[in-house]
C-alpha cells in the first residue's frame, strides 16, 4: 500500500540514523559507540496539488486521527531508492535468526544494501553482507526474532512503519482559473 | 567493592555492545499484576522470573548516585503515561503507589547476538545499580507539541524509610493499644489531661 502522502512527493531526503555515542580524547584518540538501532527518516516536499489530489491527502491524514499520525507504506518505485529485486518473492526465512544475522531459504539475487523486511516485525532492515547461500548480515538487530518460514519482503515490497514527526500546513496558490494546494515539508521518522 | 566480570568488560569495550536500563515498579511484592518491569532496549528481557519489556514507557532517569556515603539520595523516574495499564497501576484506588519499590538495574545489549550480554556463569549480565522507595509521585500533561504525558516518579533509597521512622510511642491510649489492644497503661490520661494542680497554693 502507497500512501497518498508519497505518491504526490515531488523530492525526497532519505536518510539513516542511530544513536552514536562519541567521545574524542584531548590526544585526538576517538571511540564511537552504537547506542540504537538504526532507523529510517524520510523528509517529502509534494507537488503542488488540484483540488482532487488535496481532498484525498487530507482525508488519509484525517484517517489516522488529529495527532496520532502513524503510516505504513510503501515507497514508490518512481522515486527509485528503494534497493532490491521485488520478484524474489520465494524467499523465505530458513531457521530461527537472532541479532543481526539472519538465515534464508536462498541468498540468490539479494545484494549488499537491498532493503529487506520480514514478516514477524515492521522492521524494515538493509543487508550489510551476503555471508554464504543462505545468511545474510542486516544493518541491525532483529527487532524480534525471525522464526522459520517467516515471509520476507525485498526491495519496493517493504513497508515501512512512519510517525509523523509535523504537523504540515497548507498554503493555496492561485492557478488558471482554480487554486492549487501547497503542503510545507512533511518529516517521517521509522518508528517500532 | 565491586567488579566486573571478564565478559561484561570485554563487551563494554566492543562496537557490539550498548547500554540499557531495567527498572522494576513493584507496588506490591505479593501480587505480581500490580507491578511493572520495564526496559530501555528493544526487546523483551527475562530477569528474575520476570519479564521486562521495551517499548516507549520509560523516557528516562535522573543521574542515578552511586556513594559508599550514608546518605540519602533521590532520582526520577519518567515513564510515559500514555499506556493505561501505567496509569492504573499508580492511580488505582486500591493500589497505593507511595511506598513501592523501585529497582534499576544495568547492563548491555548486545545487538549482534540480539541479546543480553553474559557473564562468565553464562547468565545474563544484570547488575542492580539502585534501589529505593516510591516518595511522590506526578502526572503532568505537557503542551509540546507532541502533547507528552509524563509520569514522574520520585525515589528515595531506603535509608529514608529508616530516618523518617520515629522512636517510641505517644503517651495516649490509642498509641500503647497499637502494639498491644488490650494495654491499659494510659487509660487515665485523658482523665488528667486537664489537670492543673497549683503546688504551694491554699485551697
Amino acid at each position: 500500500m502507497i500512501s497518498k502522502i508519497f505518491e504526490y512527493a515531488n523530492d525526497v531526503s532519505f536518510d539513516r540514523f542511530t544513536r552514536i555515542r562519541r567521545a574524542i580524547s584531548n590526544s585526538g584518540y576517538v571511540s564511537s559507540l552504537k547506542g540504537s538501532p538504526t532507523f529510517y527518516s524520510v523528509e517529502l516536499n509534494l507537488k503542488p496539488l488540484i483540488k482532487s489530489e488535496f481532498d484525498l491527502v487530507e482525508a488519509e491524514l484525517i484517517s489516522k486521527e488529529d495527532g496520532i499520525s502513524t503510516f505504513n507504506t510503501q515507497i514508490p518505485s518512481e522515486l527509485n531508492i528503494i534497493n532490491g529485486d521485488t520478484t524474489l518473492t520465494s524467499i523465505t526465512v530458513d531457521s530461527n535468526s537472532s541479532g543481526t544475522s539472519l538465515d534464508l531459504s536462498s541468498t540468490s539475487g539479494l545484494n549488499v544494501g537491498d532493503y529487506i523486511q520480514v514478516s514477524s516485525n515492521d522492521k524494515v532492515y538493509q543487508i550489510k553482507t551476503i555471508v554464504d547461500s543462505n545468511i545474510v548480515t542486516l544493518n541491525t538487530g532483529l527487532i524480534e526474532d525471525a522464526a522459520a518460514n517467516d515471509t520476507v519482503s525485498i526491495g519496493q515490497n517493504v513497508e515501512f512503519k512512519l510517525l509523523l514527526d509535523n504537523k504540515p500546513n497548507v498554503t493555496i496558490v492561485p492557478g488558471p482559473g482554480f487554486n492549487y494546494y501547497q503542503y510545507s515539508t512533511f518529516k517521517f521518522r521509522e518508528i517500532l | 567493592m565491586k567488579n566486573i566480570d571478564t565478559n561484561t568488560l570485554s563487551e563494554a569495550q566492543t562496537n557490539g555492545a550498548y547500554p540499557i536500563e531495567l527498572v522494576s515498579i513493584e507496588l506490591d511484592i505479593n501480587d505480581s499484576s500490580k507491578n511493572l518491569y520495564l526496559n530501555t532496549g528493544y526487546k523483551d528481557i527475562l530477569y528474575n522470573g520476570n519479564i521486562y519489556t521495551p517499548g516507549s514507557r520509560v523516557l528516562g532517569f535522573s543521574a542515578v548516585e552511586e556513594t559508599q556515603d550514608i546518605k540519602t539520595n533521590s532520582i526520577t523516574v519518567q515513564l510515559n503515561g500514555v499506556p493505561t495499564t501505567i496509569i492504573q497501576a499508580l492511580e488505582a484506588t486500591n493500589v497505593k503507589p507511595i511506598g513501592g519499590r523501585v529497582t534499576i538495574y544495568q547492563s548491555f545489549f548486545d545487538e549482534d547476538l540480539g541479546s543480553v550480554i553474559q557473564d562468565t556463569s553464562n547468565q545474563p549480565a544484570i547488575y542492580q545499580k539502585w534501589q529505593g522507595i516510591i516518595y511522590s509521585f506526578s502526572t503532568t500533561e505537557e503542551n509540546e507539541n507532541s502533547n507528552r504525558i509524563k509520569i514522574n516518579i520520585e525515589c528515595k533509597n531506603i535509608l529514608i524509610a529508616i530516618l523518617d521512622t520515629k522512636s517510641g510511642r505517644f503517651t495516649s491510649q490509642s498509641s500503647f493499644q497499637q502494639i498491644n489492644s488490650t494495654d491499659t497503661s494510659m487509660e487515665f490520661v485523658p482523665g488528667i489531661i486537664n489537670f492543673n494542680p497549683q503546688f504551694g497554693k491554699d485551697n
